[in-house]
């Protein structure tokens, strides 16, 4: 069991582990993440249901991936755990190795300016005499540690992430919409440009939860989520909705609608309307026959409506632009100037994963610092010159040393 | 006006490049000083590139692979001279001037139009996620370069250990930094996408390859630090590294799609 333990602990157990998370990791980024089954028939003809039956669309989520996460955060814990304990051994025994280590006398070196060196770069004199021993800051000693832990709290985070977190995507349309939770997003106004005129995607809105509590009027664009609650909102895409107003014939009542997809339109009688689309342009020829532009980047300067007018048993496709009509046996339907609307991502994560997370990385961060950039060493000097007694730090610290003056 | 600046400092970087192997085979110190003279202005020439395109942008010229590749190119120069006042050590000068002219002549390849910034690259975290990657790159690439001259100084007889330890040791330094800095690029990323695309991360491509790229050198530097693993195997490990690291710069950009193909 002590050996098992010992091996679980062990860099190269970590190591073993790091092999299978790079390949999974190289074969996520070869085949495409969480696509439809058709794309996979189409771009991997030949072993499309070997990657569907391995689970390999899906790499990151699927047991293996999960498993090998979980063993490496066990090997982690018990390394890290183990490390922590021996830190203060390790100093210990490198200051007991420094009263003893042969002093090796270097060349244009000078006691008292060694000294001032160290005084001013904070190390630690342990004792008098002839012999001066100097340990570096408690902290640097503990960098690997740090650094094991925050990974550790990193893939925690992660894993809390994937866990609790969870998020839903809704087209929010101008004016009042209710969302799951009792959470209404009044929607001001949409804009497709900043206030410097970029292109950006600028959502004017106002949340109010279950309670009644509102976020007041807030703008959120894309890297500008709103936190209200405990939900996030995000700026995630937008869409163009057809606006058309229906007037019904018979009793003289107007119905505006947003169209957002293929919709079907009737008053009730026996004509209709198909409405497909909203198209950023068009062509006319000479006789009046319009064509529709299917594809332009940025904002729709000419956009045109493509329906099917379906009266009196026939079928006829027209082009329609904004302030035109088309008129049934029944109805009028108006079509006005499209309106763009804004996704919006609603996302709800617990916040102590944020704060786990966010700890994780400074302290990750703070980690690697200390292991790499903060010399951890004991150090004996005389009269005649140095010993560094260090893992990591000898080399460094010697070129340091040598430039005293 | 921008583009004789690009490619003024291009044309230095090759001269460099010739003067510093014309220096190494006829044993010329009036060449090598000429040449180190040759890459000092190729750097300098493109420093003032990057600044004017930095002003004509108006914003932080790193938004796409020419920009990138070209404040990678420049960081690699910058930290070649540190490395020529530290070191002295010959070959160095012409192996890190060749680096940078290969990136610089990549990203000769891309696009030179002066763009305004998407959306989502607007953002207080852009000059940290791309700065830091940036300087991690070139750590990265500083110590395969100082990894290939140990390899061409090893076995030699004539070679003294000390310098062979210096060379290991300044390897090490170098990957301990692009380690700090990838990991930097990778965290500064995770918080930006969050407020960004609403998630810390998402297996994109490139996200995938930086952390491959991190796994890596970690493992370096657990090998190194904890299984004394020094000199041959470790001058070999960095020159693979750089590999994963080009491959991550560019291999990426060029096989995958992904959230990050800023072109």
């Amino acid at each position: 069991m002590k050996r098992f333990l010992s091996f679980i602990r062990s860099m190269r157990f970590g190591m073993l582990l790091l092999l299978p998370v790079l390949v999974c990791s190289v074969i996520g980024s070869v085949i495409p993440q969480g696509e439809s089954e058709t794309l996979y028939a189409q771009n991997f003809p030949g072993m499309y249901h070997l990657i569907l039956a391995l689970g390999l669309d899906r790499i990151f989520s699927g047991w293996v991936f999960l498993t090998l996460t979980a063993l490496f955060c066990i090997n982690l814990a018990l390394c890290s755990a183990s490390q922590l304990n021996a830190v203060p051994a390790r100093r210990e025994s490198a200051v007991e190795q420094a009263q003893t280590a042969p002093i090796v006398p270097a060349e244009g070196y000078r006691a008292e300016a060694f000294s001032a060196y160290m005084k001013k770069h904070g190390w630690r004199r342990i004792g008098g005499g002839e012999r001066r021993i100097y340990v570096s800051s408690g902290l640097s000693w503990y960098g690997s540690v740090v650094t094991h832990f925050a990974i550790l709290g990193v893939i925690l985070g992660a894993l809390g992430i994937f866990g609790l977190s969870a998020h839903e995507d809704y087209e929010i349309l101008p004016g009042e919409n209710t969302i799951p939770g009792g959470i209404t997003i009044r929607l001001e106004d949409f804009r497709l440009s900043d206030a410097e005129g970029r292109v950006d995607y600028v959502s004017r809105l106002e949340v109010i939860d279950a309670a009644g509590r509102s976020s007041g009027p807030r703008e959120i664009s894309v890297n500008h989520p709103l936190r209200f609650g405990a939900n996030k909102y995000y700026q995630q895409s937008y869409g163009i909705s057809g606006e058309v107003t229906v007037t019904v014939k018979a009793t003289g009542e107007e119905r505006p609608l947003h169209l957002t997809e293929q919709s079907f339109i009737s008053a009730g009688g026996t004509d209709s309307v198909m409405y497909h689309d909203v198209y950023p342009g068009y062509v006319e020829d000479a006789e009046g026959n319009r064509q529709a532009i299917v594809q332009a980047l940025g904002e729709y300067v000419d956009p045109a409506y493509y329906i099917v007018v379906m009266r009196g048993g026939g079928m006829e496709p027209m082009i329609v632009l904004p302030g035109e009509s088309v008129e049934t046996e029944d109805a009028v339907y108006r079509f006005e100037a499209p309106l763009y609307y804004p996704g919006i991502r609603v996302k709800t994560t617990p916040v102590s994963v944020y704060a786990l997370l966010y700890l994780s990385f400074a302290m990750l961060t703070a980690g690697l610092y200390l292991c790499f950039f903060v010399p951890a060493a004991a150090v004996a000097a005389d009269g005649d010159g140095y010993a560094i007694v260090s893992r990591k730090w000898a080399e460094e610290l010697r070129q340091r040393f040598d430039l005293i003056k | 006006m921008l583009d004789v600046l690009f490619f003024g400092g291009l044309v230095l970087y090759f001269v460099s490049v010739v003067a510093h192997f014309l220096a190494l085979a006829f044993r010329s110190d009036k060449i090598e000083r000429l040449s180190w003279g040759v890459f000092y202005a190729a750097i300098a020439l493109n420093g003032v590139y990057i600044a004017a395109r930095g002003v004509v942008a108006g914003r932080l010229p790193l938004a796409n692979q020419f920009e990138f590749a070209t404040a990678f190119a420049w960081m690699i120069g910058l930290m070649a001279i540190l490395l020529h006042i530290r070191t002295r050590e010959p070959w160095l000068g012409a192996l890190t001037s060749a680096a940078a002219f290969l990136i610089l002549s990549f990203a000769a390849l891309q696009p030179r139009t002066v763009s305004e910034l998407m959306p989502a690259l607007r953002s207080g975290w852009f000059a940290f996620h791309i700065g830091s990657a940036v300087l991690s790159y070139s750590g990265f690439m500083i110590a395969a370069c100082v990894s290939l001259r140990y390899l061409m100084l090893d076995g030699r007889e004539e070679t003294e250990p000390e310098r062979l330890e210096r060379l290991d040791y300044l390897s090490y330094r170098m990957i301990a930094f692009g380690f700090l800095m990838l990991t930097v690029t990778i965290l500064t990323g995770c918080i930006w996408a969050e407020q960004a695309w609403s998630a810390f991360w998402t297996w994109d491509p490139k996200e995938t390859w930086a952390l491959i790229t991190w796994l890596i050198y970690a493992a370096y530097l657990h090998l190194r630090l904890n299984r004394k693993w020094q000199g041959r195997r470790t001058a070999i490990y960095a020159l693979a590294g750089i590999v994963c690291v080009l491959f991550t710069f560019i291999g990426v950009n060029v096989l995958f799609a992904g959230l990050h193909s800023y072109k």
